[in-house]
């Protein structure tokens, strides 16, 4: 697609200059350039002579020069309206094949080229048409991220061109340079240069480009790229573009290339000027479409990653180092890990007891501050000090721990089953989560200590059966997914029907795994007169007049003990009178699956584990009083998935006793129909009510 | 070389002139400095000295020196501690040795999971106007549940307008004190995603070493460094919370000659009030004890509006705040030439008041992008019409402002309107100060008729209002009536409401088939027209989902909706559906079903008694018509009696009424909601009403076979 180059001149935002050769952030605000500094114990010298205290000097940063790039608006010009035009009538054109889009995407481009010193470039350019208004919002701010000392950022290109050939080119004065606070436990350091399009309404195109100079990446052979193709809105070209110094190999790996992409997974690469170009180019992609429950994005779209490298090892060796020399437990940490398990006869109680200090007693707060700390962690002596850490600094100080008590274990990384399957075929450093693999007698078990409401051995959810990297041993392996009867909920109830319609209930639940661990959490949340509330209101939902007996909720918080919760209460008015017939529901029995409210599905259907409820309801009748119709035994089977229920109706007693087993994660289009029609077939089934007659009416 | 800068350098041969200013710095403890390199190592230790070659770096008893050339940057980290306050035995406030002498145990506090020994809000005004308020805290964390919210702290300040530190914050388990340092501290903007509107900024922190049992103590200051009569200043404290509080206390000193309006509301009996004067000073003293920690019942009201508060503000009345903010708005109000056009092609061919009225707000409403920051977190001046004509964004100022100006240039005679937002400490009267107020709304006249109008979402008719800013008072800034309070009522039950009719038939084998048709008006219909903006597959979607929320069997046959796209319309939505084994089946020949969409809940009523109010953000008046033709050879053997009921703010009846030549069965219901607050007292009324309403809904029509 050509470019309007006429009115290329790139705005510079980031600092620092190129001529400085520190930086001095003040404690006070704002930040200072200077030539060269000296610091001594007790001041801050600047070479014109001016000394600041050291205290009024938050951090020096002694940034490595960069090319300087001039600075200066865009202009409106013939040319600007002629490229407006011409874009106009591209998205005319590209929009009647996808009526009712809310945007459209012409082009999205990323050019990543590295360079021979290891330092690299990234150029990303949009191109887009606003067709309803919320893509106004959406789409209203250009805004690229940057880190002191390593990048700097330039927003090349912002221009809005109107239906009626008006342009707005940018303004680079109104460039902004702020620090967003991050969320409430992450402490982190990046700023971000934002410019707000102007005179945005539907029917503008927008074009905007960026770059990205990452002057002083922090190891110069890790080069992680990738690029995802599709968007949620119509996309007309998505072009990827991977430079490298001519004769330096890249190897890539490619994802969900099907359909009319099939072809289009090998790049046409081309050498010239010294570099290697890799090049991917789709046309033509629909957008992406929200569905309830689905995989995720880089699951479903064309998708890119590359490396320098193609073997694991590299990145092991650099966590391994980071990792074993922050694993070394101080004479003080290793007394107090020992006084901790002093208690406790075999290893697996050892185990447990350690698990359960660093889940509970290191609460989860992330400081980022660097490369180091953002995937070695800290020292685990300093977050036992400290108290507090995120995944990686929690699971290095229970490597420790366990290393003090002789249990070999390492810290693994991985991507939990919330985000897309991690793509291992070539390597990187992309990982969202930090856990720990520990071998106790031969057998390996993953622990996550992050998970502060998971009784040992216990682990949250989002790890099942996701592959990671485990860092120590070397080498990639799983974690296991329980079968459905080890993550099982098991709910009796104790109906007493009489005459007058009212009844007596008590219920009473156990818990296995990943569920169990939720109720802790929210349970342990809880103010002791708010607990009751919380019982009331759950019996409001049996029966509306449901008045509250008792209830227990034991141990929320001691995760060494098994959650037990149960309540008991009266219901007036629980049968439903209808004639001469009374209308009995079953507690708490009616299953709904929003998941499967699609009648047909684009996209895989995801959950995060496997699960098994299992229901006993024992109900007494008066008297006078008989069961004239109930549900029918039944068993039905989906996908990896079954329910069964049958009731048993004798002159005093219904028991009825329900299993609903699910062992899958994923469903994929193919058998998305069947599983739905398990799901609502369940549905139903669990809407039956019991019919109850007085004797000789 | 910056401002701020100057104010703490010392040139050669100079006094150096910064004492105050590092007043709070200089309780720095042990030193542990971070040295980051270029390759990604962060190296902690203190930094003995950084030359022209090299950064020399002291841990574990022996000094390593890093060229510059390997070095990305160094941070001078900054302790939080007290000066001299090593070990708990060092601790000199008295306050806090109390607490460590004699905590509580969980015992003593059954229900909570901490509680707050002092909280002790502190403002002092200068004679030059310029305030400083500190915050300090002691809380003991007695379970689990309460570690997070003790020992992470977070503030706003305004960028530019107010600064904030951190004087000390640590945390005391027996004899160890563990301080806060700055790698744990955090500022950062709140608004950076609104780039023409990013001002509000916070400052949050994380104690280290905190646990069930420990006591964490921090102060933090917030400064204006300008004078508080030029700015809509006010200090507020709130004396109640999530948890316990043993004391505590506001504290608001002044200048003599400096008055002050002051108001309390929900102070306990026994709350005392001091006033006490320091030689050229005065200072206000409120202090509450002992007070109960708050329950979470659902449906509470905003917190700011149970708390029990204290407000002062520099003394004004209504008409001086209001010619305060008259002189702000007054040069912005020419129109410009964009403006002025666009207003004359919006209003062309538009032959009455309400029609032009209309057409400029549904024009601001559209095309200038509500960006959500209020007045308060950004502003009380409006930015220039031009400005915001062309940036094409606006927030909840700036847009009403943008609609006045064009109400203007057409002829109109509006006026400009700052009101307060339900989520805000509620209005005092006598407090006259513009940080009472959050967003503006525009006051017009047409036909005898006031009409409020705020143009922020795009999803609303010109009429209608947000309901955050429904029964709330405003100040009138511009025109007429400028200097007056307003109150801008709520919207009447009937405009926010939604009526249903559906037509539906009901065959042999249990399916339920057919259509229905929607009225939504007020917030119901903001919900609907935000589909606006969906593209078409996530609408089907979102109608597939509602259609299968009636039953599993249920399938979305087709749906529409009328105006969407038309602005000057009420909505109408309609969907129709079938849905196969809706009706159950019982042996003995029988039939049994609801009405689809009838359920009712009387969950959120579960508990007994309230201490607090139920509480919602508007009216409501529902009403349902849905007529089922019954399968032939089907008759009725049971349908529910007809039901009148009535709560305290609240009604519902409902009937059904069978026309067995027609065999047909018509539902009529009507739910009307004209409270929007229900008090303890009234609780019990309101929960038996919402009970038999729910027990209503759960009753089952029954046909028999024959």
């Amino acid at each position: 697609m050509p470019r309007a180059m006429s009115l290329l001149l790139a705005a510079v935002v980031a600092l620092p200059s190129a001529a400085s050769a520190a930086v001095l952030k003040l404690r006070a605000g704002g930040e200072e350039n200077a030539p060269s500094v000296l610091v001594n114990k007790t001041s801050v010298i600047l070479p014109d002579g001016a000394v600041l205290p050291r205290e009024a000097v938050e951090e020096i940063r002694f940034a490595q020069a960069a090319p300087q790039r001039q600075a200066a608006a865009e202009t409106a010009n013939p040319a600007a309206v002629a490229r407006g035009k011409e874009l106009l009538r591209q998205a005319a054109a590209f929009e009647k094949k996808y009526p009712g889009a809310d945007g459209a995407a012409l082009a999205e481009d990323d050019d990543v080229v590295l360079r021979p010193d290891g330092t690299r470039v990234e150029r990303s350019l949009f191109v887009g048409q606003i067709l309803k208004e919320d893509m106004e919002s959406s789409w209203g701010q250009v805004s690229v991220s940057f880190e002191d000392g390593r990048s700097r950022v330039s927003i090349l290109k912002a221009t809005v061109y109107e239906p009626d050939g008006r342009v707005y080119p940018l303004d680079p004065s109104k460039i902004q340079i702020t620090q967003p606070q991050a969320e409430s436990l992450f402490f982190q350091d990046y700023r971000v240069a934002s410019y707000q399009l102007p005179e945005l309404q539907i029917g503008s195109i927008i074009e905007w480009e960026t770059e990205t100079d990452t002057y002083n990446p922090f190891r110069k052979d890790f080069f992680f790229p990738s690029w995802g193709f599709q968007d949620w809105v119509p996309l007309k070209e998505s072009t990827l573009r991977l430079s490298v110094p001519k004769g330096r190999a890249l190897y890539y790996a490619t994802r969900n290339f099907t359909g009319p992409w099939k072809n289009l997974a090998r790049p046409k690469i081309e050498t010239k000027d010294g570099l290697t170009t890799y090049q991917w180019r789709l046309k033509d992609l629909p957008p992406i479409v929200n569905e309830p429950a689905m995989v995720q994005y880089a699951d479903i779209s064309p998708y890119v990653k590359a490396s320098l490298f193609n073997r694991w090892s590299r990145i092991y060796s650099w966590l391994a180092k980071m990792y074993q020399a922050r694993t070394k437990p101080s004479p003080q940490l290793a007394a107090f890990t020992l006084n901790l398990v002093k208690n406790d006869k075999t290893t697996k109680d050892k185990v447990a007891a350690i698990y359960r200090y660093v889940q509970k007693d290191v609460r989860y707060i992330a400081v980022k501050m660097g490369v180091a700390s953002n995937w070695g962690g800290y020292d685990a002596n300093l977050t036992w000090r400290r108290r507090y850490g995120c995944c990686i600094d929690k699971a290095l100080l229970l490597t420790t721990m366990l290393r003090v008590i002789d249990v070999r274990s390492t810290p693994v990384l991985l991507d939990t089953n919330y985000s897309a399957v991690h793509d291992f075929k070539v390597p990187d450093i992309d990982f969202e989560h930090a856990i720990t693999h520990v071998t106790l007698d031969g057998h390996g078990m993953f622990l996550d200590s992050v998970g502060e409401d998971f009784s040992y051995p216990q682990i949250p959810a989002m790890d099942y059966g996701v592959k990671v990297v485990d860092v120590f041993g070397k080498k990639i392996i799983k974690v296991p997914v329980p079968k459905p009867s080890q993550n099982a909920s098991l709910y009796t109830y104790n109906l007493s029907v009489s005459t007058d319609g009212g009844a007596t209930a008590e219920f009473s639940a156990r818990y296995d795994g990943t569920h169990e661990a939720e109720l802790r959490g929210y349970y342990k949340s809880l103010k002791a007169s708010d607990l009751k509330a919380s019982f009331e209101e759950q019996v409001a939902a049996v029966s509306p007049s449901a008045v509250l007996t008792s209830y227990q909720a034991q141990n929320a918080e001691d995760i060494s003990k098994p959650f037990l919760l149960g309540w008991s209460c009266r219901l007036p008015d629980y049968l439903i009178r209808a004639g001469d017939l009374y209308i009995l529901k079953l507690p708490d029995f009616e299953q709904d699956f929003p998941e499967v409210s699609l009648i047909k599905r684009l996209y895989g259907l995801e959950y995060h584990e496997p699960v098994e409820k299992r229901y006993r309801y024992v109900v007494s009748l008066p008297p006078g009083l008989r069961v004239e119709s109930a549900p029918k035994a039944v068993r039905i089977e989906g996908p990896g998935e079954s329910f069964s229920m049958s009731c048993r109706a004798g002159t005093k007693r219904l028991i009825c006793d329900a299993d609903f087993k699910r062992a899958k994660l994923v469903y994929s289009t193919a058998e998305y129909p069947a599983h739905k029609k398990f799901l609502d077939a369940v549905s139903r089934l669990t809407r039956e009510r019991v019919f109850l007659k007085k004797e000789g009416a | 070389m910056t401002g701020r800068m100057r104010k703490i350098v010392s040139r050669p041969g100079k006094k150096i002139a910064m004492a105050a200013a590092l007043a709070a710095l200089a309780c720095a403890s042990a030193r542990a400095d971070i040295v980051f390199t270029n390759g990604g190592a962060e190296i902690s230790g203190a930094v003995v000295r950084i030359d022209s070659a090299a950064v020399v770096l002291s841990a574990d008893g022996r000094e390593t020196s890093y060229p510059l050339s390997q070095v990305l940057k160094v941070k001078l980290v900054h302790v939080f501690g007290v000066p001299g306050e090593k070990t708990a035995a060092d601790i000199t406030d008295p306050a806090l040795k109390a607490v460590l002498k004699s905590p509580a145990t969980p015992a003593d506090y059954p229900d909570d999971g901490s509680v707050i020994y002092l909280d002790d809000k502190s403002c002092d005004i200068g004679k030059d106007g310029r305030a400083a308020c500190t915050r300090h805290v002691i809380q003991l964390v007695l379970r689990e549940r309460d570690k997070e919210t003790a020992a992470n702290e977070q503030f706003d300040y305004l960028d530019k307008i107010q600064t904030a530190s951190i004087d000390w914050a640590r945390s005391v388990n027996g004899d160890a004190i563990s301080n806060l340092d700055d790698t744990s501290v955090e500022e950062g903007s709140e608004n950076s995603q609104y780039p023409d509107y990013d001002r509000l900024k916070s400052l949050k922190f994380a104690v280290p070493d905190v646990a069930t049992g420990t006591v964490v103590d921090y102060q933090y200051r917030v400064q204006s460094p300008v004078s508080v009569a030029t700015q809509p200043f006010t200090a507020a404290m709130q004396f109640r919370f999530f948890e316990p509080v043993v004391l505590a206390r506001f504290t608001v000193t002044a200048p003599k000659g400096m008055a002050l309006d002051v108001v309390a509301r929900g102070l306990p009996k026994d709350a005392i009030i001091k006033t006490e004067q320091i030689g050229s000073r005065v200072r206000r003293i409120w202090e509450v004890r002992n007070q109960p920690s708050f329950k979470r019942e659902n449906g509470m009201p905003p917190y700011s509006r149970i708390a029990p508060f204290v407000e002062a503000a520099p003394k004004k009345t209504w008409a001086q705040v209001a010619a305060d903010a008259a002189a702000a708005i007054g040069p912005e109000l020419a129109p410009g030439p964009d403006v002025s056009a666009q207003t004359a092609e919006i209003i062309k061919g538009k032959t009455t008041d309400a029609a032009k009225a209309e057409a400029l707000y549904n024009w601001v409403a559209q095309t200038i992008d509500y960006e959500p920051v209020t007045m308060s977190d950004y502003g009380y001046a409006p930015k220039s019409p031009a400005q915001i004509f062309s940036s094409k964004v606006g927030n909840a100022l700036d847009k009403p402002f943008l609609l006045f100006v064009m109400l203007r240039q057409a002829g109109f005679k509006p006026q400009l309107a700052y009101l307060n937002d339900k989520n805000d400490l509620p209005f005092e009267k006598s407090l006259p100060s513009l940080g009472q107020f959050d967003a503006a709304a525009v006051l017009l006249d047409i036909g005898g008729r006031r009409l409020t109008l705020i143009p922020h979402e795009d999803n609303r008719r010109w009429q209608e209002t947000p309901p955050q800013l429904q029964g709330v008072h405003g100040l009138v800034v511009f025109g007429p009536d400028q200097g007056k309070i307003i109150e801008n009522p709520l919207a009447p039950a009937a405009r926010e409401s939604e009526a249903e009719r559906m037509t539906l038939a009901l065959s042999a084998d249990g399916t339920l088939k057919g259509s229905e048709t929607i009225l939504p008006l007020g917030q119901a219909q903001a919900f609907w027209r935000a589909m606006k903006d969906w593209k078409k597959q996530d609408v089907e979607h979102a109608f597939q989902q509602i259609v299968y929320g009636i039953h599993p069997g249920a399938r979305l046959l087709g749906y529409s909706i009328d105006g969407l796209d038309d602005p000057t319309r009420d909505l109408a939505v309609h969907v129709s559906f079938a849905a196969r084994n809706y009706a159950l089946t019982a042996s003995g020949g029988y039939m049994a079903f609801r009405m689809p969409w009838t359920a009712a809940s009387a969950e959120d009523v579960g508990r007994p008694s309230r201490e607090e109010p139920m509480f919602w953000w508007h009216r409501s008046d529902d009403k349902k018509t849905i007529s089922v033709s019954l399968p032939k050879g089907w008759k009725l053997y049971y349908a529910p009696p007809p039901a009148k009921l009535a709560g305290p703010g609240t009604s519902y009846q409902a009937s059904y009424a069978p026309r067995p030549g027609a065999g047909v069965l018509t539902y009529s219901s009507t739910s009307t909601r004209r409270a929007v607050e229900i008090s303890p007292e009234q609780y019990p009324g309101y929960k038996a009403f919402r009970e038999a309403v729910a027990n209503y809904a759960e009753k089952w029509i029954v046909l028999k076979k024959g």
